[in-house]
């Protein structure tokens, strides 16, 4: 191994798309949502579920698939207002973790985002390129998560192989 | 003491670790340090190339990248060619040969080539070797020109690495310019990358002798690198080329030896917010008959081998040259103890040398015209420019220096512009386009005080841009006071037409003073054109040190000025590079992109033969089995679907949901047809323009609830169908209120399609009425079905009765392997993309890259019904309307019975009058053998084609003519019974 990192291949996450008002949102979903990340490009936690702020005007909720009943009670996306959008796409997401000391290597290889702290905080959430398709690149302890559309994670596990060979 | 030439001390090689390595077959020994080049020369080798095309003896010139004349090629275990001889550091084991001669650069037989140099000038392949034809003779002129073979195969240890970077200040070069500004730079808070492409830290200090801050030079540039070390904000990167600056501050960078376990080589992409180029300078040659015996020098490159490898390339040595750095490399080879026996100074207003070489011979404003000697230099002739006398001077060594030239390649690619110095008779950095600075000696300061003082400066302002405060004078290191450089242009010596023959301007290329004034006889004035008709400046080298030479003869030929006549293009990269290290770990397996469905291993465990079948997803072609031919198996699978039950992988279909106030009107504006009276529940076949009235899609849109629908594409369009969608709402309607939810892999689909479909899904327990009545065609329903959440949708791309069954994308796997188990029952067959395709042309259903092909609109595939006549507007209409108000005929799709029942005709094959070799008047789209009708069938696109019902028309194919009769393009259940049972 070239590089002193751990990657896992952990499966999906329950995962909501919320598009529209914020405020409309927060109204629809009531006080089980976390708050609004102040900032683009970076998330809020509370009680196991992260906002990652992804665009203008959208978020991601995200917990663990065991929760996903729970989110989806909360959220009632056939429920919501004309205005705003929920979906589910818990299965359009592939989440892999890298952690180590060398996690930042395998990155740079992946990304062209400036991951550096300064750029992209302990919060920081982006979507960006992973090995040359569109992927979500979130910061954790010891490292980042990447989450990447489905059908391409076998692709970018081959890759994630092949950095750390 | 490795070799006869090594000084006793000095230099900064380990004489404790003796080093062995083979050159030309030869076993040598040098120090651990050394480069093959300074082991060789202290080892008396002299003789180590043979010229590229005239097979002329060659030395070595250089000391770095710039080395025009020596490569050799490596084999054994890091088999490679063409290195430069300067850049290989030797160790045990190492072996090199010479390039380009044979057997070896002593004996080369192709060194007859020299006798018939006057058959072989500049260009001469394009005026000679006519007839009968130039490519019997090209193969023995490019083997006997040309440098050494590609590798075989591969032979190093690891993989290459791709990976990106970014930094506040990206140095290039660690020479003294590039270490003080990094240093300050760092110093100062600043994300520094440093990159320098040289073993050690030091640059052009490594070869003088100097101090800094009262230390010797070397000390200052370790303390320096150490302290560069321990900062937590600098990444140092040694043997590192930044070979290419591309736009928005991308810079790139060849590692060639990374720390890492496994990784033989690594490739950076910089993102800098701004750039110093610290690239220092380069020495040029000078220009006169037989400049390239071995033992002709750069002047630089000469102290270079005396103070950092301690050898001496030659005893007695001449020194020539146009400027006044000489004075150092004389001061350094007199304490290595070489002997100087003349400095030969072409200036006319040269001052006395210094008091401490007052005792050597000074020849001023004199010229070398020629040197004498076979394989070796042995002496040379000198004019003098005043009365034009000439005598000669025996030596075995001769330094040359035309001046120096910033090393401005980079800048040059990042649109920097350069201007002519008459002054110092050379390009030198003009205003910048990018946030870059040249800095030290590539910004044309040479000497160190100047270089200091300008890093500091320049790194100031680039701190300043990024709003980093610095103290860049308390940082400035002091050194003893020097000469200002001083130089007066020679672009050549003046020699009579025989002399300029061998007067060598490109000595990589082997192009010579008369080649360049060939050229220009023939016209080929501009710098541009001389340089392609001679080559000069083109090879490994990129004319390094001959190309400003180059511009300098054709200034005086025509008489314009340098300025004038400009610089060639400098391109990317500076240094060549491996194609391994630009490909990084994308290769094989990985080369190009590839998606799964969740069906895709299920699918290889039960031998389907698997490729890519539009927007990389890797799809069942077909699932042969034992003993089957490919057509015996795809019409197995075909009459499956026609008269059992088959289901198929359909996940890879584009799916979106699009919700919000305005959902609809954004659906009318993409589709050509209504969706106005769309019911709940139900879904609509629609066709998708470009803006220029061209299909880009079909497929089907579901109503899900008011303003609120689900929308399925063609798998190979999906990615283009959501760019149009996300282009039109974020660009042309940014006040509608539209949600697009991409949801290609949240809902996978498992579609049972046949006249035994409605059977099996019965049998997989559903819990709605699958009934026509209940279900027509067109219809979704959310329903379970097999105890899995699914949306069933009654769409048909077979012509058959069928259900596609979405389902969560992780209960993909266990719905297909319940519907394969229950299907037992009903004989049921996994089918593949082959037979689709049968099955769709058997109905005459378009297919985008077939029948849709970037040229048709839905009225030329006889769809005139889905063109809305009552929506005012939507995407393509208006330029469809305007491309038919000319009236010119059209392709238009026709179906196709070819004369011979059993012949497949190949897809694009031409229909031309008569089949005649005239223009075509359409193509085949598609070509199957139909299960339902036992005979080839096609579908084309024939100009007025639905006029010409029942006539014959021609097909070429591979050299011969076929012919078919036009029918309408539906060859099974026409009235659309079968899929709406």
């Amino acid at each position: 191994m070239a590089y002193d990192v751990n990657i896992e291949r952990p499966g999906i996450n329950a995962v909501i798309d919320l598009q529209g008002n914020a405020d409309a949102i927060a109204k629809h979903v009531g006080a089980g949502l976390p708050p609004f990340p102040g900032q683009a490009n970076t998330a809020t936690e509370q009680d196991g579920l992260s906002l990652y702020w992804i665009a203008v005007d959208r978020w991601l909720l995200r917990s663990s698939l065991d929760n996903e009943e729970r989110l989806l009670a909360m959220t009632r996306p056939d429920a919501a207002p004309e205005a705003i959008s929920i979906v589910q796409v818990s299965d359009t997401q592939q989440y892999f973790s890298i952690t180590g000391p060398d996690a930042d290597d395998i990155i740079s290889m992946a990304s062209s985002i400036d991951h550096h702290p300064s750029a992209f905080p302990q919060n920081g959430v982006s979507y960006t390129d992973i090995f040359g398709i569109k992927g979500l690149l979130i910061r954790i302890d010891n490292g980042f998560e990447v989450a990447v559309e489905a059908s391409f994670a076998d692709m970018i596990e081959d890759y994630l192989t092949r950095a750390n060979a | 003491m490795t070799g006869l030439n090594r000084i006793a001390q000095g230099g900064l090689v380990d004489r404790n670790k003796t080093v062995s390595f083979h050159f030309n077959g030869k076993i040598y020994q040098g120090f651990e340090g050394d480069s093959l080049a300074s082991a060789l020369i202290a080892n008396g080798v002299q003789l180590t190339a043979r010229s590229f095309k005239y097979h002329r003896p060659r030395g070595i010139v250089g000391s770095g990248y710039e080395e025009p004349s020596s490569l050799v090629e490596l084999v054994g275990d890091e088999e490679s060619g063409n290195q430069p001889i300067t850049r290989v550091q030797i160790r045990n084991g190492l072996s090199a040969r010479s390039v380009n001669c044979w057997p070896s650069p002593d004996f080369d037989l192709m060194a007859v080539n020299q006798y018939f140099a006057k058959l072989l000038p500049a260009a001469f392949y394009y005026k000679t070797f006519k007839w009968p034809s130039w490519h019997l003779f090209e193969p023995s002129i490019r083997r006997a020109a040309g440098l050494a073979s590609a590798p075989a195969k591969l032979h190093h240890q690891g993989h290459y690495e791709t990976r990106n970077a970014h930094c506040d200040l990206l140095v290039v070069g660690a020479g003294p310019a590039g270490l003080s500004a990094a240093l300050l730079a760092a110093s100062s808070g600043a994300r520094v990358i440093l990159a320098d492409d040289g073993l050690e830290t030091g640059g052009s200090l490594l070869g003088q002798k100097t101090s800094i801050d009262g230390m010797a030079a070397i000390d200052w540039v370790r303390q320096t690198t150490a302290k560069l070390d321990a900062m937590d904000n600098v990444t140092r990167l040694s043997q590192a080329t930044v070979w290419a600056y591309r736009e928005h501050n991308l810079l790139i960078i060849a590692e060639r030896a990374p720390a890492a376990e496994n990784v033989f080589q690594r490739s950076w992409r910089v993102r800098a917010g701004q750039v110093l180029i610290a690239t220092g300078a380069i020495e040029r040659n000078l220009v006169f008959a037989h400049n390239d015996l071995p033992g002709v020098m750069m002047a630089s490159a000469i102290q270079v081998y005396v103070n950092r490898y301690a050898v001496k390339p030659g005893r007695h040595a001449v020194l020539f040259a146009n400027n006044n750095s000489i004075v150092a490399v004389a001061r350094d080879l007199v304490a290595a103890g070489v002997k100087i026996v003349a400095i030969v100074d072409s200036r006319s207003d040269a001052q006395a040398l210094p008091e401490d070489l007052i005792d050597i011979q000074y020849y001023r404003h004199h010229v070398v015209q020629q040197c004498r000697g076979g394989k070796r230099l042995r002496g040379v002739t000198l004019r003098n420019c005043d009365n034009g006398q000439t005598f000669k001077l025996d030596c075995d060594l001769l330094g040359v220096s035309g001046g120096w030239n910033p090393t401005v390649h980079l800048y040059s690619q990042s649109r920097g512009l350069l201007e002519y110095d008459s002054g110092l008779a050379t390009f030198v950095p003009g205003k910048a386009v990018q946030a870059c600075q040249c800095v030290g000696s590539a910004a044309a300061e040479f000497t160190l005080q100047r270089v200091l003082q300008d890093a500091a400066l320049k790194t100031g302002v680039a701190l300043s841009a990024l709003g980093i405060a610095s103290d860049n004078a308390s940082m400035l290191p002091s050194v003893d006071a020097e000469a200002p450089y001083q130089i007066e242009a020679l672009w050549h010596v003046d020699v009579a037409p025989k002399l300029a023959a061998k007067s060598f301007i490109d000595i990589q290329n082997d192009v010579t003073l008369a080649d360049v004034h060939l050229a220009m006889r023939e016209g080929f004035e501009a710098v541009e054109h001389v340089k392609r008709y001679t080559t000069a400046g083109m090879g490994i080298d990129q004319g390094k040190t001959g190309n400003l030479n180059v511009i300098g003869a054709i200034a005086l030929k025509s008489g314009f000025s340098p300025e004038e006549i400009g610089t060639t293009t400098f391109r990317s990269p500076y240094v060549p590079i491996e194609f391994g290290s630009l490909c990084g770990i994308r290769e094989q397996s990985v080369f190009l992109p590839y998606r799964h469905t969740p069906i895709t291993q299920w699918n290889k465990d039960n031998g389907a033969t698997m490729y890519e079948a539009g927007a990389r997803w890797r799809r069942p072609g077909y699932y042969p089995r034992a003993g089957e031919t490919f057509q015996q198996t795809v019409n197995r699978e075909s009459l499956a679907v026609r008269e059992g039950v088959a289901v198929y992988d359909g996940a890879p279909l584009g799916k979106f949901e699009i919700k919000g106030p305005d959902a609809l009107k954004f659906i009318e504006m993409l589709y050509s047809n209504s969706f106005a009276n769309l019911k709940t529940g139900m879904g609509r076949y629609g066709i998708m323009l470009s803006e220029d009235g061209i299909i880009l899609d079909d497929g089907v849109t579901f109503k899900l609830a008011e303003n609120h629908y689900f929308m399925s594409t063609s798998t190979g369009h999906a990615d283009a169908v959501n760019q149009h969608m996300e282009f039109f709402r974020q660009t042309h309607r940014p006040d509608w209120q539209v949600k697009i939810t991409t949801v290609t892999t949240q809902w996978a689909n498992a579609t049972i399609c046949g006249p035994k479909a409605r059977g099996l899904m019965q049998a997989l327990v559903v819990d709605i009425d699958l009934s026509t009545e209940a279900f027509p065609f067109m219809a979704m329903r959310e329903a379970s079905v097999a105890g899995f959440k699914a949306r069933i949708c009654r769409v048909s791309f077979t012509g058959e009765l069928s259900f596609e069954i979405n389902v969560r994308r992780r209960d993909a796997l266990a719905l297909w392997e319940t519907i394969m188990d229950v299907g037992q029952a009903f004989d049921i067959t996994a089918v593949g993309s082959e037979a689709n395709h049968v099955l769709r042309v058997e109905k005459g259903f378009l297919s985008l890259g077939h029948e849709a092909d970037a040229t048709t609109d839905p009225y030329d595939l006889g769809m005139a019904w889905i063109m809305s006549k009552n929506k005012h507007d939507y995407i393509g209409k208006k330029a469809v309307e305007i491309r038919r108000s000319g009236k010119k005929p059209r392709r238009q799709l026709v179906g196709l019975i070819p004369d011979d029942p059993d012949e497949l005709i190949d897809e694009n094959a031409p229909i031309t009058p008569g089949g005649r070799r005239e223009s075509a008047e359409g193509f085949v789209s598609a070509c199957v053998w139909s299960v339902m009708h036992k005979r080839v069938i096609a579908l084309a696109l024939l100009v007025n084609g639905r006029e010409r019902m029942g006539e014959k028309i021609y097909i070429r194919r591979n050299g011969k003519v076929v012919m078919a009769e036009v029918t309408a393009p539906c060859f099974h259940d026409i009235e659309g019974k079968l899929l709406r049972s």
